[in-house]
């Protein structure tokens, strides 16, 4: 258990020292984009080990000792295309989270980063009593998403319906003026990412203008809230694929 | 089952390696954050040293409490400035309402308007013709000083704000430069009290043709009933004097022959006209000041409900600037 939660503690401050560094050096400089990188290769280097693992398995149990097309199905296109495809869709829901989340947001998204982790290296050690190692990671990471899903997208529910409140000009804003209220605090800094994280804004602002319309009012704030709750899986399944992956990687504190 | 190997692991060595590099750069993160946070802290407005050349100052940032009271104290001032102004865009909308009722009182004591409201009473177009001859222009008038208390409470706000603002940031007499962030949040305010809940908007709901159609309704129905009364009282009195001036038409006009019922008939006619413009003008001798006296009382009365209208306008605005909403009070109604 200790060392579970050692891994833990090492998936939650590496996300917060390479996501803190980032924030802080854009609100500084316009050259904070290669800390970017080392979030985005951290995600996608646990991604691709987590799948590259489970299709060796597969490939494993279905091709013949000695036949010539174990050269060519190395099981490494779709793992590393999936792992490129999530960890940037990641880093841009971190990036999100960052800049434009409420704080009790981004403190339900690490509690469920950290349970996701948790969840990921105690469901594995159980498996790997039954199941091969590769499926038994993949099976983890995919279990303890879901049970971290589950557990906090309530709560972020809660918090976006009842808990967060938005200024009452909105009510009254055109779609331009949300844009313009939401993107008040990005402009305002400058930096660099500013623009990149423009479409999220436009699609943050046009979520809560549309659910804010008379006309969708009621079923519109509802489906504006399930949909913010819905970032807890991207968020959950970091923390999860980080554990798979950083659990190879030995802390400084313990040899795994 | 094939022996294939699941996993090509790395060796002891360079696992070790990666694990160091890999903390390495997180520690490095880590060290970073902090290192950029405290220069951060040291470019942002602190006092600088007293320095060779007479430094200028620091521009100041204010805390979020404090520009909410700044906003708060700014709304409340700009509220309490629009109260005598409400009153005078009123006074300029509704002074034509009042200059038109003697016109409207003259109308309405003349055989012409005596016969033109019976037939309006009879069709159903009292509210037009109120309209037309009470409440002329009102819709336009009512338009262009709501637009114009917009202005105004803007004007207010920003009157307002820009004192508590320079209030804050004097020091011994010394203005000190406004920070970037405060000065955006306060540009942003001063932009919302632009676009805030227009009162303009008010002027639609309220001056538009089914509400205008309302406000003379009512005074219409005053009017059709006293016309209704009117006729009754004077048909009694009319009877006698039309046979009368039947009868002594026909009498008078006996040596006109065959012609002797055309001619009591156009004496019966002349009697009636007659009879109507004394009636009328008794009416008017003993009663058009009442009457006036109560078409002003309906014009207050109305007057009062747009005050009313105007002023809740002018406190939903206040309100939707320095109030919030959860999409919990959306979806049951209730407001924050």
């Amino acid at each position: 258990m200790r060392g579970d939660l050692a891994l833990v503690a090492g998936v939650c401050a590496a996300l917060i020292a390479v996501t803190g560094a980032w924030l802080t050096a854009w609100r500084l400089t316009d050259g904070a984009w290669p800390v970017l990188v080392l979030l985005w290769a951290m995600i996608a280097a646990s991604s691709f080990t987590v799948s590259v693992a489970l299709r060796r398995e597969r490939l494993a149990a279905i091709l013949l000792p000695g036949s010539p097309l174990s050269r060519w199905l190395r099981g490494l296109v779709i793992p590393a295309l999936g792992a490129a495809g999530f960890a940037t869709l990641s880093v841009l829901v971190i990036l999100r989270l960052a800049t434009l989340a409420a704080p009790a947001e981004q403190g339900l998204m690490l509690a469920a980063v950290a349970l996701a982790a948790l969840a990921c290296a105690r469901i594995r050690r159980r498996l790997l009593r039954h199941i091969l190692p590769g499926h038994a990671e993949s099976w983890s990471v995919a279990l303890a998403t879901l049970l971290a899903t589950g557990l906090i997208a309530p709560l972020l529910f809660w918090l976006n319906w009842a808990g967060l409140a938005h200024p009452a000009q909105l009510q009254d804003a055109t779609l331009a003026e949300t844009f313009g209220m939401l993107s008040e605090d990005l402009r305002s800094r400058h930096g660099r990412p500013s623009d990149p994280l423009g479409p999220f804004v436009m699609l943050d602002a046009m979520k809560l203008w549309l659910a804010i319309r008379p006309e969708f009012r009621g079923w519109g704030a509802v489906i504006y809230c399930l949909d913010a709750a819905g970032g807890a899986f991207v968020v959950a399944r970091t923390g999860a694929l980080l554990a798979a992956g950083l659990r190879r990687l030995p802390l400084p504190f313990r040899e795994d | 089952m094939p022996t294939v190997s699941p996993r090509a692991t790395p060796p002891d060595g360079s696992r070790r390696r990666l694990a160091i590099a890999f903390w390495g750069a997180i520690a490095l993160c880590a060290v970073a954050t902090v290192l950029l946070a405290v220069v951060g802290t040291l470019r942002s407005p602190a006092p600088a040293p007293e320095a060779a050349a007479p430094a200028a100052p620091a521009p100041v940032e204010f805390a979020s409490e404090q520009l909410q009271r700044l906003f708060g104290g700014a709304l409340d001032t700009a509220g309490q400035v629009m109260v005598p102004n409400v009153e005078a865009a009123l006074d300029r909308i509704y002074a034509p309402v009042y200059d038109a009722i003697p016109v409207y009182a003259d109308f309405h004591y003349s055989v012409l308007g005596e016969y033109t409201e019976l037939s309006e009473a009879a069709f159903g177009t009292m509210s037009e013709g109120l309209n037309e001859r009470l409440y002329a222009g009102f819709a336009d008038r009512f338009a262009t000083e709501a637009a114009k208390l917009d202005t105004q409470f803007a004007a207010a706000f920003r009157e307002a704000l820009g004192a508590g603002v320079q209030a804050e940031l004097t020091v011994d007499g010394q203005i000190l430069p406004l920070g970037r962030m405060s000065e955006a949040a306060i540009t942003d305010a001063l932009g919302r009290a632009r676009v805030t809940v227009p009162v303009a908007g008010l002027a639609v709901a309220l001056t538009g043709s089914k509400a205008l159609a309302a406000i003379t309704a009512a005074i219409g129905k005053k009017i059709a009933g006293k016309v209704a009364v009117k006729a009754a009282a004077k048909a009694t009195a009319k009877g006698t004097s039309i046979a009368g001036g039947a009868g002594a038409g026909a009498l008078a006009c006996s040596w006109a022959g065959p012609g002797a019922v055309l001619c009591a008939a156009v004496g019966g006619a002349a009697m009636w006209f007659a009879a109507d413009a004394l009636i009328v003008n008794l009416d008017e001798y003993f009663n058009r000041d009442e009457f006036e006296a109560e078409l002003r009382l309906l014009v207050d009365e109305d007057k009062a409900a747009k005050h009313a209208a105007l002023t809740d306008g002018l406190a939903e605005k206040v309100v939707a600037m320095s109030e919030s909403f959860t999409m919990q009070d959306l979806a049951t109604g209730s407001p924050d």
